[in-house]
């Protein structure tokens, strides 16, 4: 039997979207759910909204909900980790995707006003699945890599730096990344774009170890599921000095693990 | 809880300061015996080496510190640059296992270097500077030979410093270099000298050969 999982998060508004009086774009949402097996899932998804999208902070909420409603119904009819598979995803996506048309109708804008990205980790004891359109990126580790992190997809860029795909486009299932991993994940981040520079090192394109461990270090001794202390400490972390002299944009950042800090003595 | 928040490293540390580095840990004895005057002397004396080094734009730039502390063995703070650098009071308590703290800052340094080669950042040769008042109490003979192997292919310098009743027959034992003993309890002293030590490498070129200040003159802090 694993250890329930504990987790915080956070999105902020960043000092280039702050000047100008906008909201964060940015979302971000971590649920639990408990399967059939008696398996307790985390489901955690994050979504940067286009900042040339006039109303993309609604469409990045709609996805996070869309997508978990969608996640959790799935595991309530009795479905497991493993049985999720691409043309599911790509469903689960095409009703976002309805959801968004409805929602823009409704508020007389266009689809595209709406436009996101999407990070998702939905994870089990044996097997994990993760889910990717646009950038930011997904770490993970498992009880064998140790304090060793490891992305699941880089970043996605469009032809230029500062383009992506967004969730939103009929086109972007194009460039759904979708992995199911078997095997234990028992420690993952999920990330936007604000902060993929401080986070990734892209000269030898890996996971910046010691920028995650320390997280994990305090993370671990939480004694709740959902750390509200915690989330508020990332949040005093992203809208810090340090790192919004680095990126100006919104930033988000979700933080899972099923560890404690007694294992960890053990491990090392 | 939230200091740690302060000293997360980003990965553009290296991008953004491209000079070439000189890593130093500090090995430091928080063994039962230091309580009192001498843990309290060496929390003093870490705040004046930073200060010291605060003041040296070229040190700052170039000197990364580590602190490991054994009673038992703990690291303090990973490799960071100075202004980040947040000393906090160190407490004395349990035994005093040289052996095993040696072993993990050759293996920090270790893991430094790798970092640097691969961000393709030069560096100087490593200083492991280590004060103890007491014996190590678990095995030291793989720490001296480390020692021995570090020293003879150049991949690191160390250095020990013996407080008050320090077994100075294991120093020397242990240590190819040869250990001095601190006078009276002159931390201070013996920090600034640290940090003009590390501050003359840090001004020169990976590969000169630095003279040191002696520290065992008559008005120096140590005696050999």
């Amino acid at each position: 039997m694993y250890l329930p999982w504990k987790y915080a998060l956070a999105s902020t508004v960043g000092t280039s979207h702050q000047k100008t009086g906008q909201v964060c774009q940015d979302a971000s949402s971590c649920q639990t759910v408990v399967s059939e097996a008696n398996d307790q899932i985390l489901i955690a998804v994050a979504s940067d909204g286009a900042g040339s999208a006039n109303f993309s902070e609604h469409g990045s909420k709609l996805i996070c909900t869309s997508l978990t409603r969608q996640v959790k119904e799935h595991i309530q009819n009795g479905g497991e980790v493993r049985d999720i598979y691409l043309d599911l995803v790509k469903d689960w996506i095409m009703m976002f995707q309805k959801e968004a048309n409805t929602f823009a109708e409704e508020h007389f804008i266009r689809p595209k006003e709406l436009a996101c990205t999407l990070l998702a980790a939905i994870l089990g004891g044996d097997y994990a699945a993760f889910i990717q359109i646009g950038d930011g990126a997904i770490v993970t580790t498992s009880p064998e890599e140790g304090d060793n992190y490891s992305w699941v997809f880089w970043p996605q860029n469009g032809e230029y730096e500062n383009t992506t795909f967004f969730a939103t486009d009929s086109y972007s299932l194009n460039h759904l990344n979708f992995d199911v991993y078997n095997g234990h994940c028992d420690e993952v981040a999920l990330f936007s774009d604000g902060l993929q520079r401080i986070a990734l090192h892209y000269e030898t394109k890996t996971a910046h170890n010691p920028f995650f461990r320390p997280f994990f270090l305090e993370l671990r001794k939480e004694k709740r599921n959902y750390s509200k202390r915690f989330s508020d400490l990332l949040v005093t972390f992203l809208n810090s000095t340090r790192v919004s002299e680095r990126s100006d944009d919104d930033k988000t950042l979700i933080l899972v693990t099923r560890r404690n800090d007694k294992l960890l003595k053990g491990a090392v | 809880m939230s200091d740690f928040l302060e000293q997360i490293p980003f990965s553009v540390e290296f991008a953004e300061n491209p000079e070439p580095r000189c890593p130093c840990i500090l090995l430091l004895d928080t063994s039962g015996s230091m309580r009192g005057k001498p843990i309290e002397e060496l929390n003093n004396g870490i705040k004046v080496f930073k200060e010291e080094l605060m003041s040296d734009s070229m040190a700052l730039k170039r000197i990364e510190l580590a602190i490991i502390s054994f009673g038992p063995v703990n690291i303090e703070a990973d490799f960071q640059m100075v202004d980040v650098f947040q000393p906090h009071e160190l407490t004395a308590k349990g035994a005093t296992p040289m052996g095993a703290a040696i072993l993990q800052a050759v293996e920090m340094l270790n893991t430094r270097k790798e970092l640097y080669k691969t961000n393709g950042i030069s560096y100087y040769r490593p200083w492991i500077f280590m004060i103890t008042d007491g014996a190590p109490t678990d095995l030291w003979k793989p720490a001296a030979a480390i020692i021995r192997d570090g020293e003879q292919n150049k991949s690191f310098t160390f250095f020990s410093v013996g407080v008050d009743n320090a077994d100075m027959q294991i120093l020397s034992q242990l240590s190819v270099r040869q250990p001095i003993k601190l006078k009276e309890l002159r931390f201070r002293d013996l920090f600034v000298w640290l940090s003009n030590s590390l501050g003359s490498i840090s001004h020169s070129q990976p590969e000169d050969q630095v003279a040191l200040i002696n520290p065992t003159t008559p008005s120096g802090w140590g005696v050999v």
